[in-house]
């Protein structure tokens, strides 16, 4: 059976396929991420296979069937589960944040924060105001502070809830030509962001989106010792490192500003990030 | 709560202060915690040999003006520090 190999922060996942509905379900999720290159030494073979129900996929991990389903949103977040877990799983080389990312003007903005906080409505949100994409759920920041960083770079994932807010922020050429069910949306990136470049510097600002039904935007700055809480609750691969990273972690909210963005819709936000960008000197 | 125990704080949490704050983070128990100034305070005066009627004189000694809130501030801080399991009372 042909291999799809997905590769991040020098791990890899293969995963095995049986038809081009898979390919084109791959490439349309993994394309970022793909190694053409023949890969020694995989994490995982995982294997998404035709089931016994016509139109119906089984994913298998480790020999187990773990979900079957269409080719839709929720066989996506499940893969995608399925394939973060075993490229960090022995991952112990930096910190992987359960993270959105942006760059403004070369410029990494770090949206940090668990299901729920909006990351990938707010990632979207500063995407169709001239932000460039590069993740909206994973950014690696390696011990070696030379290293490149590494975001992982998907098609953005918009669950049902977040539907509504995001349908009045893309167009409608975009959402024709995503991925769209009853789970959500699976938007290509480069039907918002045409002229993607992989941006690999450390973060130069970390906001934290909090979305608070009926909250007025309020963006205000938080400490270092707050956004450190924050940040250990997003680290995804914390059991591999020494202290749980804790170390790094401080280092990072030491020498990165720190904004909490509240809100409740997107309106104002883009002249509440102008004003951000101000008062950090970016031009 | 009763204030005649003593907040013993879990061993192995990670601390760092920052700016008069404080974060922790307990490895084994996965949690992390951040602390304002006065919280800050309140965790350095859990030394495990004051009760917390203790915590609550000294801060009432050195803030005279806050000694209505500085009980409630104490209680509501230990009681966190329980329900994270970063602390029990002996």
């Amino acid at each position: 059976m042909p291999e799809y190999t997905v590769s991040f922060a020098g791990f890899h996942v293969a995963i095995e396929y049986d038809s081009d509905e898979v390919h084109y379900f791959l490439s349309l999720l993994f394309d970022d991420l793909h190694s053409e290159a023949q890969v020694a030494e995989h994490e995982k073979v995982l294997r998404v296979a035709q089931a016994e129900v016509a139109g119906e996929y089984t994913l298998t991990n480790t020999g187990c069937e773990s979900f079957s389903g269409a080719l839709g949103v929720h066989f996506a977040a499940m893969l995608f589960d399925a394939v973060i877990f075993n490229l960090l799983n022995r991952n112990s080389h930096g910190i992987a944040f359960h993270a959105g990312a942006v760059a403004y003007q070369d410029k990494v903005i770090l949206l940090p924060g668990l299901s729920g906080y909006g990351k990938s409505s707010v990632t979207t949100c500063l995407v169709t105001q001239g932000c460039s994409y590069l993740t909206d759920e994973l950014y690696f920041i390696p011990a070696d502070e030379h290293a490149p960083r590494s975001p992982f770079t998907r098609p953005l994932c918009i669950k049902y809830g977040a539907v509504s807010a995001v349908k009045r922020l893309v167009d409608e050429h975009a959402l024709d030509n995503a991925l769209g069910d009853e789970y959500g949306y699976i938007i290509p990136h480069r039907l918002l962001n045409p002229e993607f470049r992989q941006i690999t510097t450390s973060p130069s600002l970390i906001l934290i989106p909090k979305y608070q039904a009926g909250a007025e935007l309020k963006i205000e700055k938080i400490s270092a010792a707050q956004v450190s809480t924050h940040l250990m609750a997003c680290d995804v691969n914390g059991r591999n490192l020494e202290g749980h990273g804790f170390r790094q972690v401080i280092q990072i909210a030491r020498s990165v500003p720190t904004y909490r963005m509240v809100y409740s819709s997107f309106q104002g936000v883009e002249a509440a990030m102008q004003n951000l960008f101000k008062v950090l000197h970016w031009k | 709560m009763d204030t005649k125990r003593i907040v013993m704080l879990e061993a192995g949490y990670l601390l760092e202060r920052i700016d008069n704050e404080i974060t922790v983070y307990h490895p084994t128990l996965a949690t992390s915690l951040y602390l304002n100034e006065t919280g800050a305070l309140i965790w350095e005066l859990c030394d495990g040999v004051r009760p917390v009627s203790e915590v609550i004189d000294v801060l009432v000694d050195l803030y005279p003006e806050n000694e209505a809130q500085i009980a409630d501030d104490v209680r509501a801080l230990i009681r966190r520090l329980l329900e994270k399991n970063i602390a029990v009372l002996r």
